[in-house]
Protein backbone atom coordinates (compact mmCIF):
# COMPACT_ATOMS: atom_id res chain seq x y z
CA UNK A 1 0.00 0.00 0.00
CA UNK A 2 1.18 3.52 -0.78
CA UNK A 3 3.60 4.78 1.85
CA UNK A 4 4.17 1.40 3.51
CA UNK A 5 7.74 0.56 4.34
CA UNK A 6 9.30 -2.24 2.31
CA UNK A 7 10.46 -5.27 4.30
CA UNK A 8 14.09 -5.01 5.36
CA UNK A 9 14.99 -8.32 3.76
CA UNK A 10 13.70 -7.26 0.33
CA UNK A 11 15.55 -5.55 -2.50
CA UNK A 12 15.11 -2.62 -4.86
CA UNK A 13 16.72 -1.66 -8.16
CA UNK A 14 17.34 1.74 -9.66
CA UNK A 15 18.17 2.72 -13.19
CA UNK A 16 21.59 4.40 -13.25
CA UNK A 17 22.39 6.47 -16.31
CA UNK A 18 25.70 5.96 -18.16
CA UNK A 19 27.16 9.20 -16.81
CA UNK A 20 26.93 7.82 -13.26
CA UNK A 21 28.54 4.43 -13.82
CA UNK A 22 32.17 3.88 -14.75
CA UNK A 23 33.69 0.42 -15.13
CA UNK A 24 30.90 -1.14 -13.10
CA UNK A 25 31.23 1.33 -10.22
CA UNK A 26 28.07 3.28 -9.48
CA UNK A 27 28.56 6.84 -8.30
CA UNK A 28 26.49 8.58 -5.69
CA UNK A 29 25.30 10.96 -8.41
CA UNK A 30 23.21 8.05 -9.67
CA UNK A 31 21.07 8.50 -6.56
CA UNK A 32 20.34 12.16 -6.96
CA UNK A 33 17.06 13.44 -5.58
CA UNK A 34 15.46 15.40 -8.40
CA UNK A 35 13.90 18.77 -7.66
CA UNK A 36 10.22 18.45 -6.81
CA UNK A 37 10.45 14.70 -6.14
CA UNK A 38 9.55 13.21 -2.76
CA UNK A 39 12.22 10.57 -2.93
CA UNK A 40 14.59 8.61 -5.13
CA UNK A 41 12.70 6.32 -7.51
CA UNK A 42 13.38 2.58 -7.25
CA UNK A 43 11.57 -0.63 -8.11
CA UNK A 44 10.75 -3.24 -5.48
CA UNK A 45 11.94 -6.57 -6.81
CA UNK A 46 10.08 -8.87 -4.41
CA UNK A 47 6.78 -7.36 -5.46
CA UNK A 48 7.08 -9.76 -8.37
CA UNK A 49 7.18 -13.50 -8.06
CA UNK A 50 9.87 -15.71 -9.50
CA UNK A 51 13.61 -15.62 -9.46
CA UNK A 52 15.78 -12.52 -9.81
CA UNK A 53 15.77 -12.65 -13.62
CA UNK A 54 11.98 -12.90 -13.73
CA UNK A 55 11.67 -9.98 -11.32
CA UNK A 56 14.10 -7.89 -13.36
CA UNK A 57 12.20 -8.74 -16.55
CA UNK A 58 9.01 -7.33 -14.97
CA UNK A 59 10.81 -4.16 -13.93
CA UNK A 60 12.29 -3.71 -17.41
CA UNK A 61 8.86 -4.09 -18.96
CA UNK A 62 7.32 -1.41 -16.75
CA UNK A 63 9.97 1.26 -17.28
CA UNK A 64 8.69 4.72 -18.09
CA UNK A 65 11.96 6.30 -19.09
CA UNK A 66 14.30 5.53 -21.94
CA UNK A 67 16.98 3.29 -20.49
CA UNK A 68 20.33 3.39 -22.22
CA UNK A 69 22.22 0.18 -22.87
CA UNK A 70 25.35 1.62 -21.28
CA UNK A 71 23.39 2.41 -18.12
CA UNK A 72 22.57 -0.25 -15.53
CA UNK A 73 20.16 -1.39 -12.86
CA UNK A 74 21.75 -1.12 -9.42
CA UNK A 75 20.43 -3.41 -6.70
CA UNK A 76 20.21 -2.40 -3.05
CA UNK A 77 19.15 -4.34 0.01
CA UNK A 78 16.42 -2.41 1.81
CA UNK A 79 17.56 -3.24 5.34
CA UNK A 80 21.29 -2.91 4.70
CA UNK A 81 20.86 0.48 3.02
CA UNK A 82 18.77 1.82 5.87
CA UNK A 83 21.21 0.52 8.46
CA UNK A 84 24.21 1.96 6.59
CA UNK A 85 22.67 5.43 6.55
CA UNK A 86 20.82 5.41 9.85
CA UNK A 87 23.56 7.22 11.81
CA UNK A 88 23.75 10.06 9.32
CA UNK A 89 20.10 10.01 8.32
CA UNK A 90 17.86 8.62 11.05
CA UNK A 91 14.75 9.46 9.03
CA UNK A 92 15.59 7.34 6.00
CA UNK A 93 12.84 5.06 4.76
CA UNK A 94 12.12 3.02 1.66
CA UNK A 95 8.42 2.98 0.96
CA UNK A 96 5.90 1.81 -1.60
CA UNK A 97 4.82 4.42 -4.14
CA UNK A 98 2.83 2.55 -6.80
CA UNK A 99 2.24 4.40 -10.06
CA UNK A 100 -1.13 4.41 -11.74
CA UNK A 101 -1.46 3.54 -15.38
CA UNK A 102 -0.85 6.43 -17.76
CA UNK A 103 -2.83 5.65 -20.93
CA UNK A 104 -1.81 8.93 -22.58
CA UNK A 105 1.87 8.16 -22.14
CA UNK A 106 1.27 4.52 -23.00
CA UNK A 107 2.41 3.30 -19.58
CA UNK A 108 0.90 0.45 -17.62
CA UNK A 109 0.52 0.75 -13.85
CA UNK A 110 3.71 0.11 -11.92
CA UNK A 111 2.86 -1.36 -8.53
CA UNK A 112 6.56 -2.01 -7.76
CA UNK A 113 7.53 1.65 -7.86
CA UNK A 114 8.95 2.77 -4.52
CA UNK A 115 10.86 5.69 -3.05
CA UNK A 116 13.92 6.16 -0.89
CA UNK A 117 12.75 9.00 1.34
CA UNK A 118 14.32 11.22 3.95
CA UNK A 119 17.21 12.69 1.98
CA UNK A 120 17.72 16.39 2.59
CA UNK A 121 17.99 18.92 -0.24
CA UNK A 122 20.72 20.97 1.43
CA UNK A 123 23.56 21.54 1.91
CA UNK A 124 24.73 20.04 -1.40
CA UNK A 125 27.98 18.66 -0.01
CA UNK A 126 26.11 16.71 2.67
CA UNK A 127 23.61 15.47 0.10
CA UNK A 128 26.52 14.30 -2.07
CA UNK A 129 28.08 12.42 0.86
CA UNK A 130 24.76 10.72 1.61
CA UNK A 131 24.36 9.77 -2.04
CA UNK A 132 27.85 8.26 -1.95
CA UNK A 133 26.83 6.26 1.10
CA UNK A 134 23.80 4.91 -0.76
CA UNK A 135 26.08 4.00 -3.68
CA UNK A 136 28.27 2.07 -1.23
CA UNK A 137 25.27 -0.20 -0.62
CA UNK A 138 24.96 -1.34 -4.24
CA UNK A 139 25.10 -5.13 -4.13
CA UNK A 140 25.11 -5.83 -7.83
CA UNK A 141 24.44 -4.22 -11.19
CA UNK A 142 22.39 -5.67 -14.01
CA UNK A 143 22.09 -4.71 -17.67
CA UNK A 144 19.18 -2.54 -18.67
CA UNK A 145 18.29 -4.89 -21.52
CA UNK A 146 18.78 -8.58 -22.15
CA UNK B 1 107.43 25.64 -8.27
CA UNK B 2 107.11 22.69 -5.88
CA UNK B 3 107.30 19.30 -7.46
CA UNK B 4 105.05 16.46 -6.59
CA UNK B 5 106.55 13.96 -4.21
CA UNK B 6 107.54 10.72 -5.86
CA UNK B 7 105.03 8.79 -3.76
CA UNK B 8 102.24 10.52 -5.59
CA UNK B 9 103.45 9.24 -8.91
CA UNK B 10 103.73 5.76 -7.48
CA UNK B 11 100.21 5.81 -6.29
CA UNK B 12 98.85 7.27 -9.53
CA UNK B 13 100.64 4.82 -11.75
CA UNK B 14 99.35 1.89 -9.79
CA UNK B 15 95.81 2.74 -10.79
CA UNK B 16 96.59 2.22 -14.40
CA UNK B 17 98.16 -1.14 -13.93
CA UNK B 18 95.14 -3.30 -13.37
CA UNK B 19 96.93 -6.39 -14.56
CA UNK B 20 99.90 -5.86 -12.33
CA UNK B 21 100.39 -9.17 -10.59
CA UNK B 22 101.86 -7.49 -7.52
CA UNK B 23 98.60 -5.62 -6.94
CA UNK B 24 96.60 -8.76 -6.87
CA UNK B 25 99.03 -10.33 -4.52
CA UNK B 26 98.88 -7.43 -2.11
CA UNK B 27 95.30 -7.95 -1.17
CA UNK B 28 93.38 -11.16 -0.95
CA UNK B 29 90.32 -11.14 -3.20
CA UNK B 30 87.97 -11.12 -0.24
CA UNK B 31 89.54 -7.95 1.12
CA UNK B 32 89.34 -6.29 -2.23
CA UNK B 33 85.69 -7.03 -2.47
CA UNK B 34 84.99 -5.70 1.00
CA UNK B 35 86.78 -2.44 0.94
CA UNK B 36 83.56 -0.56 1.40
CA UNK B 37 85.18 2.54 -0.04
CA UNK B 38 83.04 5.53 -0.66
CA UNK B 39 83.61 7.78 -3.60
CA UNK B 40 84.57 10.58 -1.24
CA UNK B 41 87.19 8.45 0.45
CA UNK B 42 88.54 7.23 -2.83
CA UNK B 43 88.95 10.72 -4.20
CA UNK B 44 90.56 12.07 -1.07
CA UNK B 45 93.98 12.62 -2.53
CA UNK B 46 95.55 13.98 0.61
CA UNK B 47 97.65 10.87 0.88
CA UNK B 48 99.21 11.62 -2.48
CA UNK B 49 100.82 14.70 -1.09
CA UNK B 50 102.03 13.23 2.18
CA UNK B 51 105.71 14.02 2.09
CA UNK B 52 108.34 12.01 3.92
CA UNK B 53 106.41 8.77 4.06
CA UNK B 54 107.50 5.71 2.25
CA UNK B 55 105.33 3.65 0.01
CA UNK B 56 105.46 0.81 2.49
CA UNK B 57 104.27 2.95 5.38
CA UNK B 58 101.19 4.15 3.56
CA UNK B 59 97.97 2.20 3.63
CA UNK B 60 96.71 0.62 0.46
CA UNK B 61 93.84 3.15 0.54
CA UNK B 62 96.35 5.93 0.25
CA UNK B 63 98.46 4.36 -2.44
CA UNK B 64 95.62 3.15 -4.65
CA UNK B 65 92.75 5.56 -4.19
CA UNK B 66 91.03 4.54 -7.43
CA UNK B 67 91.18 0.86 -6.69
CA UNK B 68 88.10 1.31 -4.61
CA UNK B 69 86.22 2.63 -7.59
CA UNK B 70 87.37 -0.01 -10.00
CA UNK B 71 87.25 -2.97 -7.66
CA UNK B 72 84.06 -2.17 -5.87
CA UNK B 73 81.19 -4.41 -6.86
CA UNK B 74 78.55 -1.97 -8.01
CA UNK B 75 76.17 -4.51 -9.46
CA UNK B 76 73.77 -4.61 -6.47
CA UNK B 77 73.49 -0.83 -6.40
CA UNK B 78 73.22 -0.55 -10.15
CA UNK B 79 70.56 -3.18 -10.19
CA UNK B 80 68.74 -1.36 -7.38
CA UNK B 81 68.97 1.90 -9.30
CA UNK B 82 67.76 0.19 -12.45
CA UNK B 83 64.84 -1.24 -10.54
CA UNK B 84 63.97 2.19 -9.18
CA UNK B 85 64.23 3.70 -12.62
CA UNK B 86 62.14 0.91 -14.13
CA UNK B 87 59.58 1.35 -11.36
CA UNK B 88 59.35 5.07 -12.00
CA UNK B 89 59.19 4.53 -15.73
CA UNK B 90 56.41 2.00 -15.25
CA UNK B 91 54.49 4.36 -12.96
CA UNK B 92 54.92 7.09 -15.54
CA UNK B 93 53.54 4.89 -18.28
CA UNK B 94 50.64 3.79 -16.09
CA UNK B 95 49.88 7.44 -15.33
CA UNK B 96 49.99 8.34 -19.01
CA UNK B 97 47.66 5.48 -19.83
CA UNK B 98 45.35 6.63 -17.01
CA UNK B 99 45.32 10.15 -18.42
CA UNK B 100 44.36 8.83 -21.85
CA UNK B 101 41.58 6.69 -20.38
CA UNK B 102 40.26 9.69 -18.47
CA UNK B 103 40.32 11.72 -21.70
CA UNK B 104 38.31 9.02 -23.44
CA UNK B 105 35.85 8.88 -20.56
CA UNK B 106 35.31 12.64 -20.71
CA UNK B 107 34.69 12.45 -24.46
CA UNK B 108 32.07 9.79 -23.72
CA UNK B 109 30.48 11.95 -21.00
CA UNK B 110 30.36 14.94 -23.35
CA UNK B 111 28.69 12.81 -26.00
CA UNK B 112 26.17 11.53 -23.43
CA UNK B 113 25.47 15.04 -22.25
CA UNK B 114 24.72 16.13 -25.80
CA UNK B 115 22.47 13.17 -26.54
CA UNK B 116 20.59 13.39 -23.21
CA UNK B 117 20.35 17.15 -23.05
CA UNK B 118 22.36 17.23 -19.79
CA UNK B 119 24.52 20.32 -19.24
CA UNK B 120 28.29 19.93 -19.49
CA UNK B 121 30.17 22.65 -17.65
CA UNK B 122 33.39 23.61 -19.45
CA UNK B 123 34.66 25.56 -16.43
CA UNK B 124 34.36 22.37 -14.39
CA UNK B 125 36.33 20.49 -17.04
CA UNK B 126 39.08 23.15 -16.98
CA UNK B 127 39.37 22.79 -13.19
CA UNK B 128 39.33 19.01 -13.51
CA UNK B 129 42.31 19.03 -15.89
CA UNK B 130 44.12 21.60 -13.77
CA UNK B 131 43.89 19.20 -10.86
CA UNK B 132 44.81 16.14 -12.92
CA UNK B 133 47.71 17.79 -14.76
CA UNK B 134 49.30 18.79 -11.47
CA UNK B 135 49.77 15.09 -10.74
CA UNK B 136 52.31 13.45 -13.03
CA UNK B 137 51.92 10.09 -11.30
CA UNK B 138 48.15 10.12 -11.32
CA UNK B 139 46.13 7.06 -10.40
CA UNK B 140 43.11 6.70 -12.65
CA UNK B 141 39.92 8.06 -11.13
CA UNK B 142 36.39 7.06 -12.07
CA UNK B 143 34.85 10.09 -13.71
CA UNK B 144 31.17 10.98 -13.66
CA UNK B 145 28.97 13.76 -14.93
CA UNK B 146 26.68 15.21 -12.28
CA UNK B 147 23.22 16.44 -13.31
CA UNK B 148 24.32 20.06 -12.82
CA UNK B 149 26.96 19.58 -15.56
CA UNK B 150 29.99 19.30 -13.28
CA UNK B 151 32.61 16.58 -13.54
CA UNK B 152 33.22 14.40 -10.53
CA UNK B 153 36.32 12.27 -9.97
CA UNK B 154 36.21 9.37 -7.54
CA UNK B 155 39.03 7.23 -6.16
CA UNK B 156 38.34 4.20 -4.01
CA UNK B 157 40.70 2.27 -1.79
CA UNK B 158 40.72 -0.43 0.82
CA UNK B 159 38.51 -0.50 3.93
CA UNK B 160 35.96 1.86 2.40
CA UNK B 161 38.45 4.64 1.65
CA UNK B 162 36.81 6.98 -0.80
CA UNK B 163 37.61 10.36 -2.28
CA UNK B 164 34.98 12.14 -4.38
CA UNK B 165 35.81 15.52 -5.91
CA UNK B 166 33.23 17.54 -7.78
CA UNK B 167 34.84 20.38 -9.70
CA UNK B 168 32.67 23.43 -9.28
CA UNK B 169 34.43 25.49 -11.92
CA UNK B 170 35.54 28.47 -9.89
CA UNK B 171 38.70 26.99 -8.47
CA UNK B 172 36.64 25.25 -5.82
CA UNK B 173 36.01 21.60 -5.15
CA UNK B 174 33.09 19.96 -3.41
CA UNK B 175 34.71 17.04 -1.67
CA UNK B 176 33.55 13.87 0.03
CA UNK B 177 36.20 11.86 1.88
CA UNK B 178 35.61 8.57 3.68
CA UNK B 179 38.43 6.72 5.39
CA UNK B 180 39.05 4.48 8.34
CA UNK B 181 41.65 6.05 10.58
CA UNK B 182 44.26 3.78 12.16
CA UNK B 183 42.96 2.16 15.32
CA UNK B 184 39.30 2.65 14.46
CA UNK B 185 36.75 0.34 12.87
CA UNK B 186 34.18 2.80 11.62
CA UNK B 187 35.12 5.08 8.72
CA UNK B 188 35.27 8.80 9.34
CA UNK B 189 33.38 10.93 6.85
CA UNK B 190 34.15 14.44 5.82
CA UNK B 191 32.56 16.67 3.21
CA UNK B 192 32.61 20.31 2.26
CA UNK B 193 33.72 22.89 -0.27
CA UNK B 194 37.22 24.27 -0.47
CA UNK B 195 40.00 25.43 -2.74
CA UNK B 196 42.29 22.85 -4.35
CA UNK B 197 44.84 23.36 -1.59
CA UNK B 198 42.26 23.17 1.16
CA UNK B 199 40.79 19.99 -0.29
CA UNK B 200 44.23 18.41 -0.52
CA UNK B 201 44.82 19.30 3.14
CA UNK B 202 41.58 17.49 4.01
CA UNK B 203 42.70 14.42 2.09
CA UNK B 204 46.14 14.55 3.70
CA UNK B 205 44.44 14.65 7.10
CA UNK B 206 43.03 11.21 6.36
CA UNK B 207 46.43 10.00 5.10
CA UNK B 208 44.96 8.70 1.85
CA UNK B 209 46.76 10.95 -0.67
CA UNK B 210 48.18 7.80 -2.24
CA UNK B 211 44.72 6.99 -3.61
CA UNK B 212 45.09 9.89 -6.02
CA UNK B 213 48.70 9.64 -7.10
CA UNK B 214 51.93 7.78 -6.44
Amino acid sequence: MNGDALPDYDHVVRYVRPTAIDEGIVDGSGFELRAGHKGISVNWLEYFVGDKEAQLAEVRQLRRLHWKKSGCLAELSVGATKRHLSDQLPGISIVEDPLDADPQGGHAADPSHSLICGLPNDPPERVEALQDMIAECVIKTYPTTV
Amino acid sequence: MPSLPSVATDGWDDQFLPNDASMDEELPPTTRRNWGFTLAAATDWSGLFTAGRTHASRSSEETKPFRALTDCDYSPRLSEAAKLFDGLELKNRVAQAARQQVKNRISFLLQEAKSEGIPFDRASEVDFWRFIDARPLLKKPRVFLVDNGNLRAVWKGEKGAHIGLQFLGDGKIQYVVFATRPGTLEPSRSYGRDTFEGTLRQIAGFEIEDLISE
